[in-house]
């Protein structure tokens, strides 16, 4: 197969990288591959990073699409990559104010993917499947222009613009922190919840059968929140298992609370345009659902104890 | 001086090569059991040139309801030499109580194998046979001693000797080992050692074709674990990760070792995802030990992935 040298890409290379270029593909795009560092210039057609590598960027626009294959890291900043980027099995993506025209999409075991002030198009963490790996989505200062999806991981967006949806099933937790969402907000199936905290969500807020509790603005026990949210349309609350606290958020909708166990503490600092649909308790009087008033537990307090309990019983740390 | 040898959980990197002479006449030995899915035993390598199969599928290889199995040659599936026609059939009963002789020529490749009996299915294998010619070198053998060590490299606890060798001939036959001159004994595990003292571990190993290596020795010091694993522990109240503070507790995670001393900032590291992915790799085991929540996890691999270490 025909080769290409990496100086047919730019001529004013401040690269120090060991970039190899592969064969066209098939329709003739041209693969950069990265191995090392590289600086700012421009890669016609798509860049790989090889599986097992690491590759270093700074300044560099990418015309084409970006793939992490398997094991390897992609470190860019100040980047601009004009399609999308796919992250592979235990790949890893850490971008800093980069644009990412195109969309971000995390392979199912992918180990994660970290943006800080950056913008992007949509973003997609694929389920677990058959792999060992639950990754993460970790979201500073980020403008993200389209949906953001997961059915894995750790996902935690703070500052974040989004102007699609925000969907998580099968996630350990979803956390919105000091962010603009434009669309709906679905929390399903999480394994430790889900907080929401000084943020503002215009379209619908579904939380489903999340174990761990939910928390909507200050004083759960999730997170050290410091002011409640904004939610523009119905708030839907079902199926929790763990302890569910609304506080200090502007509801334009309705608040609907149905079968959380135990029940969903509403602090009357809310104000709820649309009224409170289903069953509900002042905070700090939550009782477990279908059964008698018993004052809230603190669930912090137990988790830690628990945590404590746990650590000591599996005695030195296998490090 | 007396050594305890303990514990072997087994784990042998032995790595056997493709074999690539034959200058003693090889046997090859197969064995069955009551098992039909599966041979008891069956070699994976050989040489090329005369050898002599054995196929035994009696009591004393674990056959204790007489079913009979077959060691058949495949001499029709793609991939595989199809030279060598052999099918034996044996049982337990049968007149040479299960075990069964036969020569053949194999030649370089890959052959295939399965048992013919109805049922059986899923019994079958291949081997690699390697090129024939004289092998007069020895294996290439090795040790590494692991374990956790203080500050002077003595082993806290307890030590652990891992042998490994390699062949490019005929293939590794025997890894042996000793300790503190004790009695050579067969290596079929890492060699853990809990004895304190000083103590010293021989090893040797020998191919298929008989060249031996010469013995070599590896020497460690084994001291009563200390209570702190990191005696001059980070203990800053909080997670700090360059100079993001996490708020999350920096509390001890059970030896003496802090979360900041396992996030170890100020180590080396290849680059910037390196660290996140250490970071990442400590952290769970904290959260899986119950130590940390996953909500803190995510507070401090954020921070790691934020700073600028590695860069």
């Amino acid at each position: 197969m025909k080769r290409q040298a990496i100086v047919a890409l730019t001529a004013s290379a401040l690269v120090t990288v060991s970039m190899v270029v592969a064969a066209p593909t098939s329709s003739a795009d041209l693969v950069t591959h990265c191995v090392g560092t590289g600086g700012a210039v421009t890669v016609p057609g798509d860049l790989l990073v090889p599986a097992g590598e690491s590759c270093t960027l700074d300044g560099t626009t990418v015309t084409g699409n970006v793939r992490v294959s398997a094991g390897s890291n992609l470190i860019v900043s100040g980047g601009t990559f004009q399609r999308d980027v796919q992250v592979a099995l235990d790949g890893y993506l850490d971008v800093t104010d980069t644009t990412v025209t195109g969309q971000i999409m995390v392979a199912a075991g992918g180990f994660g993917a970290f943006l800080r002030g950056s913008e992007t198009g949509g973003i997609t963490l694929a389920p677990q499947g058959g792999t060992t790996v639950q990754g993460f989505l970790f979201v500073d200062d980020t403008t993200i222009n389209g949906n953001v999806t997961s059915g894995v991981g750790e996902f935690s967006l703070t500052g974040a613009q989004i102007t699609g949806n925000l969907s998580t099933d099968g996630a350990y937790y979803t956390d919105l922190v000091d962010s603009f969402l434009d669309g709906t907000l679905s929390v399903r199936n999480n394994a430790t919840g889900s907080v929401v905290c000084g943020s503002a969500v215009q379209g619908a807020a579904t939380f489903g059968t999340n174990q761990g509790g939910i928390q909507l603005g200050p004083n759960g026990n999730l997170d050290s929140c410091g002011s409640g949210g904004f939610f523009g349309r119905d708030v839907t609350i079902s199926g929790t298992t763990g302890r569910t606290v609304v506080d200090d958020n502007i509801i334009n909708g309705r608040l609907v609370l149905e079968a959380n166990d135990p029940v969903a503490e509403v602090a009357g600092n809310n104000r709820i345009r649309g009224g409170i649909v289903g069953d509900h308790d002042e905070p700090g009087t939550a009782r477990p659902a279908g059964t008698g008033r018993d004052r809230a537990t603190d669930r912090a307090g137990e988790r830690r104890a628990g945590a404590v309990q746990a650590a000591a019983d599996a005695g030195r740390a296998r490090l | 001086m007396l050594a305890t040898v303990l514990g072997a959980a087994l784990v042998v990197a032995l790595l056997v090569a493709v074999p690539s002479s034959a200058v003693v006449a090889q046997v090859l030995t197969w064995t069955a059991n009551d098992s039909t899915t599966r041979y008891a035993s069956a070699p994976a390598t050989a040489v090329a040139g005369p050898t002599t199969i054995v196929f035994e599928n009696s009591a004393a290889t674990g056959n204790t309801t007489g079913m009979p199995h077959t060691l058949t040659f495949d001499t029709s599936t793609p991939g595989y030499n199809h030279d060598v026609a052999l099918n034996i059939l044996a049982n337990p009963f049968d007149a040479n109580g299960g075990r069964h002789e036969a020569e053949v020529t194999l030649t370089p490749g890959r052959y295939r194998y399965f048992c013919a009996i109805p049922g059986h299915s899923t019994m079958v294998g291949e081997f690699t046979v390697g090129p024939g010619g004289a092998d007069t070198t020895p294996p290439e053998v090795s040790a590494v001693v692991s374990g956790e060590r203080d500050g002077s490299g003595n082993y806290l606890g307890s030590a652990t000797v891992t042998v490994s060798a390699t062949d490019a001939g005929s293939g590794v036959a025997t890894v042996e080992y000793n300790v503190d001159g004790g009695p050579w004994t067969a290596y079929t595990a890492p060699v853990v050692v809990r004895q304190l003292g000083a103590h010293m571990v021989h090893y040797r190993a020998t191919d298929v074709a008989g060249n031996t290596a010469p013995e070599e020795m590896v020497s460690f010091t084994v001291v009563e674990p200390g209570p702190d694993v990191c005696p001059n522990s980070d203990i800053r109240p909080t997670v700090v990760i360059g100079a993001e503070n996490t708020g999350v507790t920096n509390v001890d995670t059970g030896n003496g070792c802090t979360i900041n001393d396992l996030i170890d900032e100020d180590a080396e590291y290849a680059d910037h995802a390196a660290f996140v992915r250490h970071v990442d790799a400590v952290i769970e085991a904290l959260v899986t030990a119950g130590v940390l929540t996953r909500r803190d996890k995510g507070v401090i691999v954020r921070a790691a992935a934020r700073s600028d270490i590695g860069y």
